[in-house]
């Protein structure tokens, strides 16, 4: 899952940041276009399906009110994720509602259209499916890892920060939790 | 079950999955997953996951993007005086017209312009500001002269002890002839123009 943005004469976050502390509203909308679809899928990933936009427009609201905060020695999307991440915790707390796992076969999947017949896109999706159910029987930590490892690429270095814990425990987390899935799918 | 005892391959392979190795590590990976079957698996149970990851309900960027805050304001900035030994600086004027200017707008008078010269000269022995030849604020000695940034709203109100009504008409309209050639302030919001000078004012030349 690769996002757009790295292109060379895009704008670095850091000068839409820049642009917007000196009244461009128009660098603001940059940032959210770019990052809200990794932050929807992150709030999904994490039980937020039904409540995904409210939760990144908090995320937003809070990060461009606390801006000054940011240091540009942590990437700004690894910023994001931290905040969006205790704001689930935070109203998990408030409410102490479980997290509403999604069942992934409801759910409309972005399929690759690269040269599939039918019979391929049925296996993919039935792997999909139990895939995604395994990783779902996974501990709290183990998915969030897993999720921002395998579904955004993050290092451990990064997930570490989102998380609050440090790269080697990131790297034993992930580990397990890829030993879980096969476990789960081997059954 | 049984992992690929390849471990540093196998923990690069998310990088992989989302293309952010260097060309010479993407080979080698590549190279080893034409070998070697556990990895090949694992890669595509990896990426079964990425895919069902991308599943996310639609998003209202418009929306958000409504709900953010403004952003901050341009702070104004105001140059300090220059140091001892320079000509006499023109901010006591250049307050001095401003504080005219203000007074003129409260008698419905004002017209904005270019820079003050010696009506605003006038005004400032008429409020008992110093006047040009008594710097207001002179920095010290050792301190270079800086770019300050000061918010409209921490300037300490002026006391205004004349008025435009100590003049005369003759000097009344030479006063509006030099206030057009007022250069323009900075932008501020548009607030009851309070300005003053700032605690430490010492007249040094």
């Amino acid at each position: 899952m690769h996002e757009p943005g790295s292109r060379r004469e895009q704008a670095t976050d850091r000068e839409l940041i820049d642009r917007w502390r000196e009244g461009d509203e128009q660098a603001a909308a940059e940032l959210v276009g770019r990052h809200a679809p990794a932050l929807a899928r992150f709030a999904v990933s994490l039980g937020e399906w039904e409540h995904a936009e409210e939760i990144v427009q908090d995320t937003f609201v809070r990060a461009f009110d606390s801006l000054a905060a940011f240091r540009s020695d942590s990437s700004l999307r690894t910023w994001l994720f931290t905040i969006l991440r205790r704001l689930v915790l935070d109203r998990r707390r408030a409410t102490r509602r479980r997290p509403e796992m999604v069942d992934i076969a409801s759910v409309e999947i972005a399929a690759d259209d690269k040269g599939s017949n039918g019979l391929d896109q049925l296996v993919a999706d039935e792997t999909r499916t139990r895939v995604m159910a395994a990783v779902r029987r996974l501990s709290r930590m183990q998915r969030e890892v897993f999720t921002l490892r395998v579904g955004e690429g993050l290092s451990y270095r990064e997930i570490a920060e989102i998380v609050g814990s440090t790269e080697g425990a990131a790297r034993v987390h992930y580990h397990n939790a890829v030993r879980a899935v096969k476990e789960a799918l081997d059954d | 079950m049984i992992d690929c005892p390849n471990g540093d391959l196998r923990d690069v392979l998310p990088e992989y999955l989302h293309a952010r190795l260097e060309p010479r590590a993407r080979a080698a990976v590549a190279a080893h997953l034409a070998t070697c079957e556990l990895c090949s698996e694992e890669l595509e149970l990896l990426r079964a996951a990425c895919d069902a990851h991308g599943a996310m309900p639609p998003m209202d960027i418009a929306r958000i993007v409504a709900a953010l805050p403004s952003p901050p304001k341009r702070p104004v900035a105001v140059r300090a005086l220059p140091a001892r030994g320079h000509r006499a600086a023109r901010w006591p004027v250049a307050v001095a017209a401003a504080a005219a200017a203000a007074a003129l707008l409260a008698a419905g008078l004002f017209d904005a312009g270019q820079r003050a010269t010696g009506a605003a000269e006038r005004l400032a022995g008429a409020s008992g500001l110093p006047s040009p030849e008594q710097p207001a604020i002179t920095p010290k000695a050792e301190e270079a002269p800086s770019l300050a940034v000061v918010e409209p709203e921490a300037l300490p109100e002026l006391a205004f002890a004349g008025g435009v009504s100590d003049l005369s008409a003759g000097d009344l309209e030479e006063l509006i002839a030099e206030l057009d050639a007022i250069e323009a302030l900075p932008a501020i919001e548009p607030q009851p123009v309070l300005l003053s000078l700032p605690a430490a004012v010492s007249g040094d030349d």
